[in-house]
């Protein structure tokens, strides 16, 4: 990972308080949350997932694990909708610029739920967290990861998402944040017919660094998964993606997808795709896209051709990829125009 | 005698290496409606897009006058600005974009001024209602998953948002079915202003039928080869362009 993001390995930082996180809507009485450093202890379930590989490196899962300050324990009472996203929003600012957030997601059986973190503010800091998701039989669990932290932040996040009999999750990272990013999703499609579906988007500008990772393993039958990442680098930007799906023996009539795109702004950038697909069964469906390229001219020159200026045409073609996703989000309409504005900063400057 | 609003002289025109328009010249008075017929490959659209600045289509020799002014060499927003507008053949899919939120920067644009939410809002139901489109594409992506006789309208709409001094109308013809054709041809009608000139590149006389066009000029290889009035277009129905080929 530190070669792809062309850094030395960071120094950790040393163990500092964190007490920004604001958590809205906790009157719901299908909903249980708890900090997670105030649990007696981490829930049989977790522990049982001890042999489930996942995250950046090794020594970023143990960090979190031996020094987290901050993180939520949510759970979801078996056949409730929680209509209403649960948003947790982690602040940082000067007093509280070193994160390291463990959080587990436990949805019951036929349980319904949307929870949006957002990782905002700040401008110098380090974020490293865990985020465990189990989303249990014919229960839909729908996750939204936001990191636009500070210019001067490095962030790690590491993601494992075991995904039940029927039961379904959709995942959303939209990364337009810190000057080194890096997250990875691991997913275990462990029982029949769980469904696991992401659609991200990044935008990098400057030098800013991403490295994402998506790692799906279908190991049950009738298990279907779509990872889609679309977006934009600028500058000297780098994003590098990686990809695998792993099809185990016995996952018959499963199915796989995986697609890339992303726009390059200036030649200066560098954007690298790595998927990879293990197949041990023969009977299923997978397939995988990466395209880079740059606008295409003919949408250009449709737009110039309205007024627009070469630079509010490619601001125009930035949105035409991240938008679709960001109109997705289930999120407030507030948070939706500081997205939307701040990608409109980082584009034209 | 009315003004002129463009004037082409002599205008040859490369895409890729191949010459298609070989000293075009072209008058266009300011409210005159102006139809350019010809066969297929015989540089409409690219005459078309020569007038609004596509850097694909490289302008070699000539000159296109735009009020007098010299803009071969201009920018196509600076185009946009001045009042050139074309309604593309096959306008781009903008995903991320609603109709609503793209139009309403544009007319910012081009006219400078920022349109109130609450005149946009009017307008655009006013000229809905005159398309015969559903308020709902407003907030649809732009052309996204629109079918062809939509995405003619959205050119419309935006036109009449935009109020330029030439309007191209690129086979504005082609994917609309007779009724939507009647539609956008009465509309355009409507928008046309005394001072709004119109050029349009067709292959059929029924949109002429119903904009009954003061000009024709027959384009082939890269030249006007004829002009003339109504009838000229009459005549190419029943005889075809060998007629005007076999130089009678």
């Amino acid at each position: 990972m530190w070669k792809r993001v062309s850094m030395e390995e960071i120094q950790q930082p040393s163990y500092k308080e964190y007490t920004s996180a604001v958590i809205k809507d906790l009157s719901h009485d299908t909903v249980k949350i708890k900090e997670t450093k105030k649990l007696a202890g981490l829930p049989t379930e977790i522990l049982a997932l001890r042999d489930k590989a996942f995250g950046i490196e090794g020594k970023f899962i143990n960090m979190v694990k031996d020094f987290y300050n901050a993180g939520f324990h949510i759970e979801i009472s078996q056949n409730s909708n929680v209509e209403k996203p649960i948003v947790i929003d982690y602040i940082t600012n000067e007093q509280n610029n070193t994160l390291i957030d463990y959080n587990i997601i436990e949805a019951e059986a036929n349980s319904q739920v949307t929870i949006v973190f957002d990782y905002n503010s700040g401008t110098k800091g380090f974020h490293n967290g865990i985020t465990q998701v189990i989303a249990k039989e014919g229960s839909t669990v729908n996750i939204v990861k936001i990191q636009r932290l500070g210019d001067e932040f490095n962030d790690f996040d590491n993601n494992l998402v075991i995904v039940g009999k029927n039961a379904m999750v959709n995942w959303s990272n939209v990364v337009i944040g810190s000057k080194v990013s890096a997250f990875d999703v691991a997913v275990y499609l462990d029982e029949v017919g769980g469904t696991f579906t992401s659609k991200s988007i990044f935008l990098g500008v400057d030098s800013q660094k991403y490295d994402m990772a998506y790692k799906v393993y279908h190991q049950a039958p009738k298990t279907t998964s779509s990872v889609d990442l679309k977006g934009a680098l600028k500058g000297s930007a780098k994003a590098t993606f990686i990809g695998n799906i792993d099809i185990k023996k016995g996952a018959k009539k499963a199915k796989a997808e995986e697609n890339e795109t992303v726009l390059l702004l200036d030649k200066t950038v560098k954007s690298v795709a790595i998927p990879a697909l293990y197949c041990g069964e023969d009977d299923v469906q997978a397939n995988h896209s990466a395209s880079a390229g740059q606008i295409d001219e003919d949408k250009l020159y449709y737009v110039m051709s309205r007024g627009f200026s070469l630079e509010e045409a490619r601001l125009l073609m930035v949105q035409a990829i991240l938008n679709p996703v960001i109109d997705l989000i289930p999120y407030d309409p507030v948070r939706e125009i500081i997205i939307k504005g701040h990608i409109g900063r980082r584009i034209i400057k | 005698m009315r003004e002129t609003l463009l004037e082409i002289k002599d205008l040859h025109v490369e895409v890729e290496d191949k010459y298609i328009l070989k000293g075009l010249n072209l008058t266009i008075k300011k409210g005159e409606i102006h139809a350019i017929m010809g066969p297929n490959g015989g540089g409409k659209s690219t005459l078309c897009n020569s007038i609004m600045g596509n850097p694909k289509y490289k302008v070699t020799l000539g000159q296109i006058l735009f009020e007098g002014e010299d803009i071969t060499n201009l920018k196509v927003n600076e185009r946009a600005k001045k009042g050139i507008f074309l309604s593309f053949q096959y306008p781009e899919e903008i995903p991320g974009i609603t109709v609503d939120n793209f139009i309403r920067t544009s007319v910012n644009i081009v006219t400078g001024q920022n349109v109130t939410m609450l005149q946009f809002a009017k307008d655009m139901k006013n000229t809905l209602e005159l398309l015969d489109m559903k308020s709902e594409y407003r907030s649809r992506y732009l052309n996204v998953g629109f079918s062809g006789g939509e995405k003619k309208k959205t050119e419309i709409l935006q036109m009449a948002f935009l109020k330029p001094k030439l309007v191209m109308l690129d086979e504005i013809d082609s994917g609309l079915d007779i009724d939507a054709l009647k539609v956008v041809a009465e509309a355009v009608k409507k928008l046309k202003t005394e001072e709004m000139s119109i050029l349009i590149v067709t292959h059929y006389n029924r949109i002429l039928d119903y904009l009954e066009p003061d000009a024709i000029s027959v384009l082939m290889d890269g030249k006007i080869v004829k002009s003339g009035d109504r009838d000229l277009a009459k005549i190419l129905e029943e005889k075809g362009y060998d007629f005007v080929r076999n130089g009678v």
